[in-house]
């Protein structure tokens, strides 16, 4: 139970890592852009990156207070996996579904991808812990 | 029911104790494993990038000794030459067994070649040369030709073409070379010709042209005759080469060296302190623990339990929160140190390789021991202490 | 099967200060006998009892289960004795907290190399007898205290002793609890005559054995039965 516990207090606060960082970590953020031709200016691929990790941290968040709350060991079981879910898309996003610039000189390529993966990995192993904790409840007789 | 079931049931029940030792095992292995990983990756950088130089002494112009140290291990581009004729005059002091020239250059920014913005491109004479000499003769026996290089291991061709487009120039990439952490990754290498055929086409053909002095070279690479003192011939080229400075292989990338040094005394002293910290709160958790359940060993020694087995027992619950601890620690600061590689580099300012798979394993292994035998010393004194207890003032209250 | 001969057994708390728990007792106690010991707390009734059980050495005087000195043993060689031919029911909760019912039935098992019938099955037979046939994968803090005294119980009985110590077994129980214990113990000694030694400090008690004796400031005051 209390294992449960810790592992929403975490999933939230990874939530709000994987929210905030790349905001502050892409290129856009340093002030760079492409340029087009005709003048106006288009945001790189790390910048998508860092609004598609915002709009999954909210679903991650919801995880995490759901888990914290829950009394159920189904919903637990349930919640678990969405963790899990959600992990893999996080790694998934600044690596093959989006990407970030390729040049080791830029903080998206150094910082934001290395850490949202990290985050990505973390999330995935404290959902798999999550489930297993789930699995060992005894429900409590009424 | 066996010891190691009990002692694996014993700290499942999740209590504050357990946490705290799990905490201390995984913070300090993991900590001591990144240190590891990143001075070891440094000193191991610096030494295949020596190796790929494969010079006695290398020969600069006089006062841009770390200019081009900066070059060849960090990428920061320099414009350092000296004349043609320096190659002469070395070749002429005695004890000296082979001269050979090299020329730095630098694309531009954002070179669709790369995947870096800016390279560093360097010509060779292939002549004289001796340090790419060894890879060519394995992997290229013919040498490189007019318009062909081989790259360090970042280098490629980009998807869809065939060529690397440099100042208006294509170049055909024949080979990478094995990767060493510093910027000789980044590197591309070819001939003096190639270098004077992509200055001639990029007056026309680049939106910049290739800044290229003919009879200008950046450094001279010197291999020592065997059984000469290498100290002996750079004094000598020192005294009788104007203009230039020879830097002995052992002192190459002495800053660095020193950095290294530098950030090894920090980094083992915030390791010294979380470990120390870290064991003398274990013990303290473990008294604490060992005291709350002193009633629990009595029972144990009721039962049956010998006094030993009682020692063994609380040893074994250590060990396990270890375990449990420094692996997850140890693979987290492994699978760190990994992501973020690109980022300590640019941090510490020195180049960074990370270990072989074979000996990133070893090193897991080394700190799996270490976190044992840590905590269960530890913990021994506390469980000793205990397990010599009468069995019947144990259980008084 | 118990003798003692002119046991003493002083305790030293601290500086200087020594108390007198047991003060030279003489004591026989016959196979098949339930003893209950009372006397006022402080009289040294738990001291004897341990010093029976061989979980503290006596000062002076000898120890002898069954004709073997207990000191003579090595802690090995005693551990195995009492792993074997004695069961322990104590007063405060026993029972390890990370472990079910049933696992804790099954603890005595770890320490001897019973090659016996498998250890699980006797486990489950045994808190059927005492009445906790639904409770096997209980963990303590599940159970009441009553519930728990009878798993204590069932673990004593788990490796079939020859020799039953009770240290006050029922004095943090409610009267009924109580009652409903003292009642196991009397139907155990009765269906198997086991020897069973009790302590308390409730001397209403002494009607569940068949011997009793009050202890009285470290000696044996007076017995009866």
């Amino acid at each position: 139970m209390t294992i449960i516990k810790v592992a929403a207090v975490l999933i939230v606060v990874m939530a709000l890592v994987i929210a905030i960082v790349p905001q502050f970590t892409d290129c856009q953020s340093q002030g760079r852009a492409i340029e087009l031709a005709n003048g106006k200016t288009v945001a790189m691929k790390c910048h998508w990156t860092a609004t598609a990790e915002l709009a999954l941290a909210i679903p991650i968040a919801a995880v995490g207070i759901l888990l914290g709350f829950s009394r159920r060991k189904e919903s637990m079981r349930n919640l678990s996996i969405l963790g899990i879910v959600l992990g893999a898309v996080a790694i998934l996003v600044p690596t093959t579904l989006i990407g970030v610039c390729a040049s080791p000189d830029m903080l998206c390529n150094s910082v934001m991808r290395p850490l949202l993966i990290l985050m990505g990995v973390l999330l995935v192993v404290i959902s798999v812990i999550s489930l297993i904790a789930s699995r060992r409840i005894t429900e409590q007789p009424a | 029911m066996s010891l190691g079931r009990l002692a694996w049931r014993n700290i499942s029940g999740s209590s504050f104790r357990s946490a705290v030792v799990f905490l201390c095992a995984l913070v300090v292995a993991g900590l001591a494993l990144s240190t590891v990983l990143i001075l070891r990756g440094a000193r191991d950088s610096l030494r295949l990038a020596m190796d790929r130089l494969g010079a006695d002494i290398i020969v600069v112009p006089q006062g841009s000794e770390s200019k081009v140290e900066s070059a060849l291990l960090m990428g920061v581009p320099t414009s350092a030459s000296m004349g043609r004729e320096t190659v002469a005059k070395i070749a002429a002091i005695p004890g000296v067994a082979a001269v050979s020239p090299q020329l730095y250059l630098s694309s531009l920014s954002n070179a669709s070649c790369c995947s870096v913005p800016e390279m560093l491109m360097v010509a060779y004479d292939p002549q004289t040369d001796f340090t790419l000499r060894p890879w060519l003769q394995k992997n290229l026996p013919g040498g490189l030709k007019l318009g062909e290089a081989i790259g360090g291991t970042y280098v490629f061709v980009p998807k869809g073409e065939q060529n690397i487009k440099l100042y208006g120039y294509f170049v055909t990439l024949k080979g990478n070379l094995e990767p060493t952490g510093t910027n000789l990754d980044r590197t591309m290498f070819f001939t003096f010709d190639t270098a004077r055929d992509m200055a001639r086409i990029s007056q026309t053909l680049a939106e910049k042209p290739l800044a290229y002095t003919p009879n200008i070279i950046s450094s001279v690479l010197v291999k020592v005759a065997p059984g000469e003192n290498a100290h002996d011939v750079a004094v000598q080229i020192f005294k009788d080469v104007p203009g230039v400075t020879p830097i002995e292989s052992p002192n190459l990338f002495l800053a660095f060296r020193k950095q290294i040094t530098g950030l090894l005394g920090a980094m083992l002293a915030v390791l010294a302190i979380t470990t120390v910290l870290s064991l003398v709160l274990v013990g303290l958790v473990f008294s604490m623990a060992a005291n709350e359940r002193r009633r629990e060993m009595g029972v144990l020694r009721a039962l049956g339990g010998t006094r030993n087995f009682v020692f063994r027992i609380l040893l074994a619950e250590a060990a396990l929160l270890a375990l449990a601890g420094a692996v997850p620690g140890l693979l987290l600061a492994a699978f760190s140190v990994y992501l973020f590689r690109s980022l300590i580099v640019r941090s510490i300012g020195v180049p960074f390789l990370y270990p072989s798979p074979l000996a990133l394993l070893a090193l897991i292994l080394g700190g799996v021991i270490l976190a044992l035998a840590g905590v269960t010393l530890a913990a021994s004194l506390p469980a000793y202490r205990i397990s010599r207890l009468d069995a019947a003032v144990a259980m008084r209250e | 099967m118990i003798t003692l001969r002119n046991v003493t057994k002083t305790y030293t708390l601290g500086r200087d200060r020594t108390v007198e728990a047991v003060r030279g007792v003489t004591l026989e106690v016959q196979r098949g006998e339930f003893v209950i010991i009372t006397g006022r707390s402080g009289s040294g009734k738990t001291t004897l009892l341990n010093l029976v059980a061989g979980m503290t050495r006596p000062t002076s005087g000898q120890v002898l289960l069954e004709d073997t000195d207990l000191w003579r043993l090595s802690d090995r060689e005693q551990s195995l004795l009492r792993n074997r031919k004695l069961g322990f029911v104590f007063q405060f909760p026993s029972l390890l907290p990370s472990l079910t019912a049933l696992e804790n039935v099954v603890l005595p098992t770890m320490f001897g190399g019973q090659n016996g019938p498998d250890p699980y099955e006797r486990a489950t037979q045994l808190l059927g007898e005492v009445g906790l046939q639904d409770k096997l994968a209980s963990y303590p803090r599940q159970l009441s205290a009553g519930q728990q005294q009878r798993v204590v119980v069932a673990r004593a009985l788990m490796n079939g002793p020859e020799l039953l110590l009770a240290d006050e077994p029922t004095s943090d129980l409610d009267e009924q609890t109580e009652q409903e214990i003292m009642a196991l113990f009397r139907e155990i000694h009765a269906r198997t005559g086991l020897t069973i030694l009790l302590v308390t400090h409730t001397s209403q008690l002494v009607s569940y054995g068949t011997k009793a004796l009050r202890m009285s400031e470290g000696l044996i005051a007076d017995s009866t039965g």
